[in-house]
């Protein structure tokens, strides 16, 4: 990306600060390397292009943050958040290394999912910028109140130059000029004056505007769709295999399946204690219930 | 006085409860006493003075004697009368394991048949293999210990009883290493009368200054109220003459008095006892032996005799027996329904905490657990999804989630700035082109503190402004508030009330009152009635058009303070808010 604004010289388009202003769009046409004069079609379409594109560069990073936040949520609520992680809810305590790996490969499973998911986002925003359309008939009707809407706000109000009336002089100097350019009067036409200039500007507001009416509500339903499905959905579909891979329980001996459910040396006193307060206890009170 | 033992059922320690007693004795047998408070006596005092012989002389079951420390850990005497006649003593060990926390484990020491036999020599043997098992990797004995030699004695003639003999607190220790055992025996005796089903003989020699006793601060602090505490004063004939009036005037309650009293009990000395064995041959012989030296002290003596004839039913082993006797009986029947409830709770709690604790599993089973435990867990993920049960939190946390990655992506969309006026590609949603060209009105008042806590929705901030919406139901319909929090001095917030009204199957958004603040033109009202004024939205209630109405104007407030704000950053600098140009 290569435009450049009057505020922001040195800044790549993608690390202007919105809003535009109209000088800053002046600018881009002005500077664009693609710029096309007199053709048919939408004003500027390169420069509207590169709006666009430099625009859906500032959207991944949302959408990555959205999969990392989405991706901590399941960790969270699956096995990170202590007691009241799902692992700790379904995994006893008592259990310390089966915890441990239904941890790993519950983390190692959602990490892949979200690469998985991260490379998927990229790709749906790489789509948008293969191609820009006009044609589309509601970015037609939206473009145009866009045009109303964006003219009603322009307080600019630049003076024809081309058809202010020149006195004899300026007449005979600019006839002198275009003499020597071997140009007539009427090639004036072909170049755009200040106050076309302006028009065009609004013209590629209006489109681009038009452009992310569709755009916007179509890309978050498509990025969150995505996210949803390669993360979440496909989760819950992987979940239980996931763990009968990560665990060995189709691979794996029962020696190996045994070590799982290791009691730690402190569960197993404390079991003892209980067993033996138990027995205790029993007898303590069958001896009661005798004497009544 | 009679010179019998007197044996009639009224004196008899524990003849009333002589069941509770076999019970008590029983649930100690295995290890009860841990776990429940059952009741008990205990001998308690300083070293030598006497709380050995006392123990003998009310249950006629000869005790080690020495004329220093014999007894070195607690004692269990007890004795039961058996049907049958045969004449039984078991001596037993029991023994806590890891400090206390571990099972109880009793080791059978010796069982004796013949009364004939040396019981004390067998009860000091037991204690001395006790003490060894209590440090088994110390050559050197442990000089005291905690656990138990229990002596329980059946026989036709005997009582029920039992007593329990603690070692007497230790003044000092000639080796300095070993004074450790000071504060260990402090704190032995401590644990025991501190029991609130305790009863306490405190015991101490007539001839030592009672004010300088131990045992009896110790006694104050377990038993603050002195129901429990009975005094013994022992070895009556050490008193000098001139202090028999103390004696009395203690036995009277005149000086250092105890709720429970004090008893004077003269039980035989060591030259007195040796004469006694020699000539006797049973534990019976020996008792009536040293009864009738008791009865001859207080019938010949000059001492005893001034002491009997002020406090005759303060003097002797029986009258000590019948108040022993007593305060047992009231501590167990008052108990035992206690001690019923308190065994059915602790075997409860063991299960519970087993439970909890989970069952161990075998090699075979930990397939088919480690099997069901991945079914549950898909189980549950399936939950979650389907957001079905108590599982909702998944969802409720990707939904902020989303709405926040729907808002961040909404900020990266460009804008731009048209003749000062902000245009954004979402507007064309929210609000028509009359109404941004409009110059923004707000009107308003500050909302007081306590109005914000009842603000229903989360207050949100957009631009430097943060505002809230709140329902309040009421018997007309629901009114909603829109509320401006936090704003700098001299500026306005938006305040607009409204009325949600259930009109037959419909609802339907009316203005609540006429406020003069609240013009016609307000944008928020134009909103509201043209989404949903006297429109049929929610068919089964308020709840949707509230959530409605709150998505609606939240978004439209959003929009509109981010419009102000933006405004106001380039046109007014250091200024949070957009003042009305013109009134609602």
């Amino acid at each position: 990306m290569n435009l450049k604004s009057n505020d922001n010289t040195s800044k790549p388009l993608c690390h202007i600060q919105k809003p535009y202003n109209v000088p800053d769009v002046k600018n881009f046409i002005r500077y664009s390397t693609r710029r096309e004069i007199n053709l048919p079609g939408p004003a500027s379409y390169a420069t509207s292009e590169e709006l666009i594109k430099g625009s859906i560069v500032k959207w991944v990073d949302p959408a990555h943050e959205c999969v990392n936040d989405i991706h901590h949520v399941l960790l969270k609520i699956l096995c990170k958040d202590s007691a009241n992680c799902l692992v700790n809810k379904v995994v006893s305590a008592q259990f310390p290394r089966l915890r441990r790996t239904f941890l790993k490969v519950i983390s190692d499973h959602l990490d892949k999912l979200k690469a998985d998911t991260l490379l998927r986002i990229n790709e749906v925003l790489e789509m948008e910028n293969a191609l820009y359309t006009s044609n589309n008939i509601v970015f037609s009707n939206t473009r145009r109140q866009f045009q109303k809407l964006v003219r009603s706000y322009d307080n600019t109000q630049i003076a024809d130059k081309k058809t202010a009336k020149l006195t004899a002089m300026e007449e005979n100097q600019l006839n002198a000029i275009l003499g020597k350019l071997g140009r007539s009067k009427d090639d004036l036409d072909l170049i755009p004056t200040l106050n076309a200039l302006n028009e065009e500007a609004l013209d590629v507001i209006a489109g681009v505007l038009s452009y992310f009416f569709i755009k916007e509500k179509v890309l978050v339903d498509s990025l969150h769709q995505h996210i949803i499905y390669h993360l979440v959905d496909k989760y819950a579909k992987e979940a239980a295999d996931g763990l009968i891979k990560g665990t060995g329980l189709m691979s794996e001996g029962s020696d190996k399946l045994h070590e799982l459910f290791a009691e730690t040396e402190e569960a197993a006193t404390k079991r003892e204690k209980l067993k033996s307060d138990l027995m205790r206890r029993k007898q303590c009170l069958s001896l009661i219930e005798n004497y009544f | 006085m009679d010179s019998t033992i007197n044996k009639s059922k009224d004196v008899r320690l524990g003849n009333a409860t002589g069941k509770a007693i076999a019970l008590m004795n029983e649930l100690r047998a295995v290890g009860g006493d841990i776990d429940l408070d059952l009741p008990r006596i205990i001998f308690v005092g300083k070293q030598s003075a006497g709380k050995s012989s006392l123990v003998e002389a009310l249950t006629g079951v000869r005790l080690p004697r020495s004329h220093r420390t014999c007894t070195r850990c607690p004692i269990e005497v007890t004795t039961r009368r058996s049907t049958s006649s045969s004449w039984v003593c078991e001596i037993s060990m029991r023994m806590t394991q890891s400090g206390g926390i571990g099972p109880t484990i009793v080791h059978e020491f010796k069982t004796l048949v013949d009364e004939n036999e040396d019981i004390a020599k067998a009860i000091a043997e037991a204690q001395t293999n006790l003490l060894s098992l209590s440090s088994p990797s110390d050559d050197s004995m442990k000089l005291f210990s905690s656990d138990v030699v229990s002596v329980q004695i059946s026989g036709p003639d005997l009582d029920d009883l039992a007593l329990i003999d603690l070692p007497g607190l230790i003044q000092s220790q000639e080796n300095k290493e070993n004074e450790v055992y000071i504060t260990a025996v402090e704190n032995l005796v401590r644990s025991y009368m501190e029991q609130p089903n305790t009863c306490i003989v405190a015991c101490i020699s007539s001839d030592e200054d009672i004010e300088n006793q131990k045992i009896f601060s110790m006694a104050r602090k377990s038993d603050p109220e002195g129901n429990r505490t009975i005094g013994v004063l022992t070895k009556p004939d050490k008193v000098e003459k001139g202090l028999v009036d103390d004696i009395v005037s203690i036995l009277q309650g005149k000086s250092y008095a105890l709720l429970r009293g004090y008893f004077v009990i003269r039980s035989p000395n060591k030259d007195e006892l040796d004469q006694i064995n020699d000539s006797c041959r049973t534990d019976i012989s020996t008792y009536l032996q040293g009864r009738e030296i008791e009865n001859l002290f207080f019938r010949e003596n000059l001492i005893g005799k001034k002491i009997f004839e002020m406090s005759p039913d303060r003097c002797g082993t029986l009258n000590l027996r019948k108040q022993l006797s007593n305060m047992l009986k009231k501590m167990i029947d008052c108990n035992i329904p206690y001690v019923l409830e308190m065994a059915q709770k602790l075997v409860e709690q063991s299960k519970e905490e087993l439970h909890v604790l989970g069952t161990c599993v075998s090699r075979e089973d930990s397939r088919r657990v480690l099997n069901d435990i991945i079914r549950e867990y898909g189980n549950i993920i399936g939950d979650y999804i389907s957001s079905s049960g108590s599982h909702k939190s998944l969802w409720q946390e990707i939904r902020k989630v989303l709405q926040s990655s729907k808002r961040n992506i909404q900020n990266a969309t460009p804008s731009f700035d048209v003749g000062g006026k902000l245009v954004y590609c979402s507007m064309l949603d929210e609000v028509t082109s009359d109404s941004v060209t409009d110059p923004i009105v707000l009107n308003v008042s500050k909302v007081a503190a306590s109005e914000l806590k009842r603000v229903n929705s989360p207050i949100q901030r957009r631009g430097g402004i943060s505002w809230s919406l709140q329902f309040r139901k009421g018997s007309n319909g629901t009114s909603i508030c829109v509320f401006a929090h936090d704003l700098p001095s001299g500026a306005k917030s938006v305040h607009v009330k409204y009325k949600i009204v259930p009109s037959g199957f419909s609802s339907a958004v009316v203005r609540e009152h006429d406020d003069p603040d609240c013009g016609p033109s307000n944008p928020v009202e134009r909103l509201i009635t043209s989404h949903v004024g006297n429109k049929s939205l929610n068919p089964s209630g308020n709840v949707l058009i509230e959530v409605y109405i709150s998505i609606l104007v939240s978004k439209y407030l959003n929009r509109l303070f981010h419009h102000v704000s933006t405004i106001n950053k380039r046109h007014h600098p250091g200024r949070d808010l957009l003042l009305c140009k013109k009134a609602m």
